[in-house]
């Protein structure tokens, strides 16, 4: 019964541990990142998010259910706004790589990061995943990835009951990896959330909404672009 | 006419709200009828909280106006309209129990200053009707004036200085703009907008933005149309020194 008992509890605690992988700190991007003149860097963003609504905290089935039937108008409204400028990141990523100096080569498509191999660097702010395959396919010295994971309208819950306004958000981090070594030579958490203007339940449009989520998209991009301008 | 002029501080609630948590809520014994209670409680809860944290938002962001209280307590909506149309005989300022003649603007303003205390921002939200032809207004909108920010480098005693000299003043200005920016946009024949884009612009010291259509530019201002089809005249960044036909002073002379 002891070995049985073990045998159980190893299983928990492996299974707690595998579900608890802590969160990459942030990296600041120094300047001796960009010294390297004519590095060739990779330009890539993983599959953009459906525009969409999110409640976070609306944890169980039903109160899933309940929080998407009142909020049923504005996630039909959330999934008609558009994403463009999300979309010409890429571009405009590349665009201040190059006045860096750099080489900006452009990924074309979506970079599936969960389908890289696990990386076993041990060296400080090593990278969770391992980028040589792209390294190799596309001859670069470093990779810039976009990662963004929710991008839309969020309204916090607490079970049935919303505890926020919704808000407009860009969720994600933006980092860049030294291909040598597979290390983070910058890591930028996103988490842009902007709050209508006065009043938010407006439907069937939700003007001030829509700009919130405008302005999210906006403080992303900046976010991402100011501190390679810099 | 004799009501004050509504100031606010300028207040955001990006980071309003009470978080997420789990909630279990006890039945009683009462099965699904003691759920449906306890989920009313908890609404009724969460709403007081999240109400009561606005409320204290707005409380703190009004702090600013503190050192100009004084000035704010005798600064009445007739003389803030009267400093502003006080050159224009073409639109005199109508009493309540005047019987106007032609267009009469219905004008509900607010003023919010920033957090920074360098600029003001005017809502003014009005509606024009035509004296003859009754009660519907022909018009209605939201006009929203942002002001340049003052350089000045003690903006409380700046505001303050002569009995709020400019304080009274730069009001004024904005309101009259505003009024100016509705007697345009009224009487304008509808052109096709450009598509919207997010407008950059100076609220005080920081960039602010907004998603809008643009109307006009002239004197490193904007004029644009936000998606809520307010009308908004933005200060953007100055590139260059302005012009000397953009040198007219923002405020109103008293």
């Amino acid at each position: 019964m002891k070995f049985r008992f073990g045998f159980v509890a190893a299983t928990a605690l492996a299974v707690l541990t595998g579900c608890a992988t802590p969160p990459q700190n942030p990296v600041a991007l120094s300047s001796s990142v960009f010294v390297e003149q004519g590095a060739r860097v990779g330009v890539a963003m993983t599959k953009l998010p459906k525009v969409d609504t999110s409640f976070p905290g609306a944890g169980c089935l039903l109160c899933a259910a309940a929080a998407s039937v009142a909020n049923s108008s504005l996630t039909t409204h959330t999934q008609t706004l558009p994403a463009d400028d999300l979309v010409r990141l890429k571009a405009d990523v590349a665009a201040a790589l190059a006045k860096k100096g750099m080489v900006p080569v452009v990924i074309d498509g979506d970079l599936n990061v969960d389908d890289l191999p696990k990386s076993s660097s041990t060296v400080p702010n090593a990278a969770r995943k391992d980028f040589s395959s792209i390294k190799a396919k596309y001859q670069l010295d470093k990779l810039l990835v976009v990662e963004l994971s929710q991008v839309g309208i969020v309204r916090t819950y607490s079970a049935y009951i919303p505890t926020s306004d919704p808000k407009g958000t860009v969720t994600g981090s933006s980092y860049i990896v030294n291909l040598k070594d597979n290390s983070y030579e910058w890591y930028l958490p996103l988490a842009a959330q902007k709050s209508a203007q006065g009043a938010w339940d407006e439907a069937p449009k939700f003007p001030g909404l829509s700009n919130a989520y405008f302005l999210a998209v906006e403080e992303a991009r900046d976010a991402i672009l100011l501190p390679l301008a810099n | 006419m004799q009501q004050k002029v509504e100031f606010r501080g300028q207040v955001s609630f990006d980071k309003a709200g009470t978080g997420t948590g789990a909630m279990v809520y006890p039945t009683n014994g009462l099965g699904l009828a003691g759920l449906l209670v306890g989920i009313a409680t908890h609404a009724t809860i969460s709403n007081s909280a999240r109400n009561g944290q606005k409320s204290e938002i707005e409380k703190e962001a009004d702090k600013v106006l503190q050192p100009f209280q004084g000035t704010l307590d005798g600064f009445q909506q007739g003389e803030m309209a009267g400093l502003a149309l006080l050159d224009d005989a073409s639109m005199p300022l109508l009493t309540d129990n005047a019987s106007p003649v032609g267009m009469v603007i219905v004008s509900a303003p607010v003023f919010y200053m920033t957090q920074d205390r360098s600029a003001l921002i005017l809502d003014n939200t009005v509606s024009v009707f035509n004296a003859e032809r009754g009660e519907k207004p022909v018009y209605q909108n939201t006009v929203r004036v942002v002001s340049r920010a003052s350089e000045a480098a003690d903006l409380v005693a700046y505001w303050q200085q002569e009995e709020g000299r400019a304080l009274r003043s730069e009001s004024a200005a904005l309101f009259r703009q505003s009024v100016d920016i509705v007697r345009q946009q009224a009487l304008a024949t509808t052109t096709e907008a450009a598509a919207a884009r997010t407008f950059r612009y100076q609220e005080g010291k920081k960039e602010a933005m907004e998603r809008a259509q643009l109307l006009s530019e002239h004197c490193d201002r904007a004029l644009v149309k936000n998606l809520r089809g307010w009308l908004m005249s933005i200060p953007l960044k100055r590139q260059a020194a302005p012009g000397p036909e953009c040198e007219a002073p923002e405020q109103v002379a008293l």
